[in-house]
């Protein structure tokens, strides 16, 4: 494909997901106002045209379905037949339908959908609102042989000139409709939005942020500058214009985040239809729950989400919930359930996805993992169970064999991993035997700007996600103990492994001072300490990558640059937790 | 037959659609090519002057491409604009109506630029005589 016709094709994606999210809304327009002309219409139109566009772009199965709704919109424009629930249902199902099969088109994925059913149903839908029981009138099935088959209009003699008679020369393809009702007003606010190339956004998005540093840097100078010249009275107007700028730049930077803000909906709106075909693959009976649809996030995590989910899901069909009969044997209802489940958390947001099937054999992982040689047989031994199940994440492990009915695709969830540090986020899972498995995946907000604590530790600064950051406890040495060759630190009759941030990064040991500053971090539910040298302060940092640096095996998300204009490395949590806890520990 | 540097104007709601018959055209050989989004847009794109074709979309919002022949038809200035209407599907009384109403042509989408070259020669070859 070359350049201009890839762009045309994303411009498909865009213009048709525009026009199906339309439809939605105009449904319910018409369930609360009643059967109107004008809304029938423009949900006739959206169908057309997408129609039109995908015959083009060769896009078959979307005009087939688009065409087979089209035909029943027609009908209701026309004041043929009238609006029952029924086909309203139908319909609805198609824009879902057209919906997967963009996403396809979007994502370069050569996949057909099993549209039959739906082209079936439509067809019954129809004949039954016609209620003439006459099929010839009513939707032509199978719809893909009616619909103009391109190379067969492409090859079609030349039409006619300007010429009444004429027209009997121009081959026509089948069924054919009104070409639309004249004198309707646009229904469509297209002045209430606006097309914006996301680069540009970027842009902005990416200007902000030095912004923000610019705004940092002042910050830092006002603080500095006030403490020379206290009672300068110019400088109280300076402090003031500075406080002003750091306001504005806050709410700016949220309004420019907000702009590339879409709800997960967007993501999650994919799934029923993936689960009801995954599940009907495996013969498996599932009920899936949505909640939370509504909480935005930002565009790229609503880009990079979708595939770790849809893995996720595809495992708990395929490995965690049981088949019917065996859940039954086991007291359980037959119809196994997935959950899944949005919501904001302060800067993070947080998604999870339960099953109620057999959960996740530790043992098993275990036995599997030594067998893989990603553990000795002794560290599997020590290994607690919550370590254990991470061992899935590992490359290499797939949970083939592991459990009965395995897809054999021999995926394993390290991708799920590998995507969700992506976005700096984490991944958790929880797990009982019989009782179902539960991932929690935790995403920042936004990617580009997070709020940080500066510490110092063997001669560098960094910066820690204030996220994750649970507390600051001032330490004696003398109260870390060590078991079993780890440093601990008991909190609140918690113990906490307890590293020294410098060793961690391959620096060598502070001299042993009289009292270090242990940093709680929390990711997840592990928690552990990091010792530094001393506290800097909070501050708000751009995250920028950096180049040619293995971001795993660093332990550093990206780089900042700080109030006094120095660059700062960010340190990667979830990536330490990793390794902390994780069965490569030695 | 059309010269290349003709300013052709491109009428259809949906962007997808004027972005496929651009791509078209230009594979043809034709460059100069505006878009319009719906027959209002494009009526007052015609008066502006300067166009040597049309290429509109039937069913779209505020003035279809019906209303639209209908009106250049009836503008003296533009009344002999070549107008090539692009259907669905061709239903023979809706084609009448559109022929009645004066487009030089029209082609069923979807169309390959093969076909519509052939409509642009046809219409071209007549509009000579």
């Amino acid at each position: 494909m070359d350049a201009e016709m890839q762009e045309i094709v994303s411009d498909f994606v865009t213009e048709a997901e525009e026009s199906l999210d339309r439809i939605d809304p105009l449904f319910v327009d018409l369930e609360t106002n009643g059967e109107d002309q004008e809304i029938l219409n423009d949900i006739f139109r959206c169908l057309h045209t997408l129609k039109g566009a995908a015959g083009f772009l060769g896009f078959q199965q979307v005009v087939d379905v688009a065409h087979a709704s089209e035909s029943i919109l027609k009908k209701l424009r026309d004041g043929e037949i009238g609006l029952t629930k029924r086909l309203a249902d139908v319909i609805l199902r198609s824009v879902d339908t057209l919906r997967v099969l963009i996403g396809h088109v979007k994502h370069g994925e050569d996949v057909l959908e099993e549209t039959g059913p739906l082209l079936a149903a439509l067809a019954d839908a129809l004949a039954q609102a016609s209620g003439k029981g006459d099929p010839a009138d009513a939707l032509p099935v199978p719809v893909s042989a009616v619909v103009p088959d391109p190379p067969k209009v492409a090859s079609a003699p030349p039409g006619p000139v300007p010429a009444g008679p004429a027209i009997k020369g121009e081959q026509l393809p089948a069924p054919a409709g009104p070409e639309g009702q004249r004198g309707v007003p646009d229904r469509r606010d297209a002045l209430q939005n606006l097309r914006v190339d996301i680069e540009r956004i970027d842009k902005v998005m990416d200007l902000t942020g030095e912004v923000v540093l610019a705004r940092n840097r002042l910050l830092t100078l006002v603080n500095a500058i006030g403490s020379r010249y206290g009672d300068d009275p110019a400088l109280e107007n300076l402090s003031e214009t500075v406080s002003f700028l750091d306001l504005v730049t806050s709410d700016m930077q949220l309004s420019v985040l907000k702009m590339r803000m879409q709800p997960l909906q967007k993501v999650f709106g994919k799934f029923p239809r993936a689960v009801r075909d995954m599940a009907s693959t495996m013969g498996k009976d599932i009920e899936l729950k949505i909640s939370g649809e509504e909480t935005e996030v930002d565009r790229s995590v609503i880009e990079h989400i979708g595939d770790p989910l849809i893995h996720i899901i595809r495992n708990a069909i395929d490995h965690g919930i049981e088949p019917p009969d065996v859940r039954k044997a086991r007291g359980k209802k037959e119809r196994g359930v997935i959950s899944i489940d949005a919501s904001q958390k302060g800067t993070q947001v947080l998604i999870q996805v339960s099953d109620d099937g057999r959960g996740i054999d530790t043992d098993c992982v275990k036995r599997k993992a030594v067998e893989k040689g990603l553990v000795t047989a002794e560290d599997a031994e020590r290994m607690t169970d919550e370590a254990a199940i991470h061992l899935i994440f590992q490359p290499g492990f797939t949970t083939m064999d592991v459990a009965t009915e395995l897809s054999g695709r021999g995926v394993g969830m390290d991708v799920v991993q590998t995507s969700i540090s992506r976005l700096n986020g984490y991944v958790e899972i929880k797990t009982r035997k019989d009782g179902g498995t539960t991932f929690r995946i935790s995403i920042p907000l936004t990617l580009a700007i997070i709020q940080s604590l500066m510490v110092r530790a063997g001669g560098g600064q960094y910066a820690i996600p204030l996220a994750l950051v649970e507390e600051i406890l001032r330490v004696a040495s003398k109260e870390l103990a060590v078991t079993a060759g780890q440093k601990v630190l008991v909190i609140r009759d918690r113990v906490h492994p307890y590293f020294e941030l410098s060793e961690l990064l391959g620096k060598k040991s502070p001299p042993d001072p009289a009292f270090r500053y242990a940093v709680v971090v929390a990711v997840g539910e592990n928690r552990f300490c990091l010792g530094v040298d001393k506290l800097v302060g909070e501050e708000e940092v751009v995250i920028k990558p950096i180049e040619g640096l293995t971001m795993e095996s660093s332990h550093m998300i990206g780089a900042t640059i700080t109030g006094e204009g120095k660059v700062v490395l960010i340190l990667d949590l979830a990536s330490i937790s990793r390794n902390m806890s994780g069965p490569n520990r030695t | 037959m059309l010269d290349f540097k003709a300013k052709i104007l491109v009428v259809d709601d949906f962007l997808t659609m004027r972005r496929i018959v651009r791509n078209l055209l230009k594979q043809l050989g034709y460059e100069n090519i505006t878009e319009a989004e719906d027959g209002e847009h494009a009526y007052v794109k015609l008066k502006g002057g300067g166009f040597g074709f049309v290429v509109s979309d039937w069913n779209m919002p505020n003035l279809d491409g019906l209303g639209l022949i209908r009106k250049v038809r009836s503008d003296p200035e533009l009344k002999d604009l070549p107008f090539l209407m692009v259907t669905a599907e061709a239903e023979k009384e809706k084609v009448i109506e559109a022929i009645r109403a004066g487009v030089s042509n029209y082609v069923v989408k979807p169309f390959t630029a093969e076909v519509l070259k052939e409509k642009i020669e046809k219409i071209f070859s007549k509009a000579g005589k």
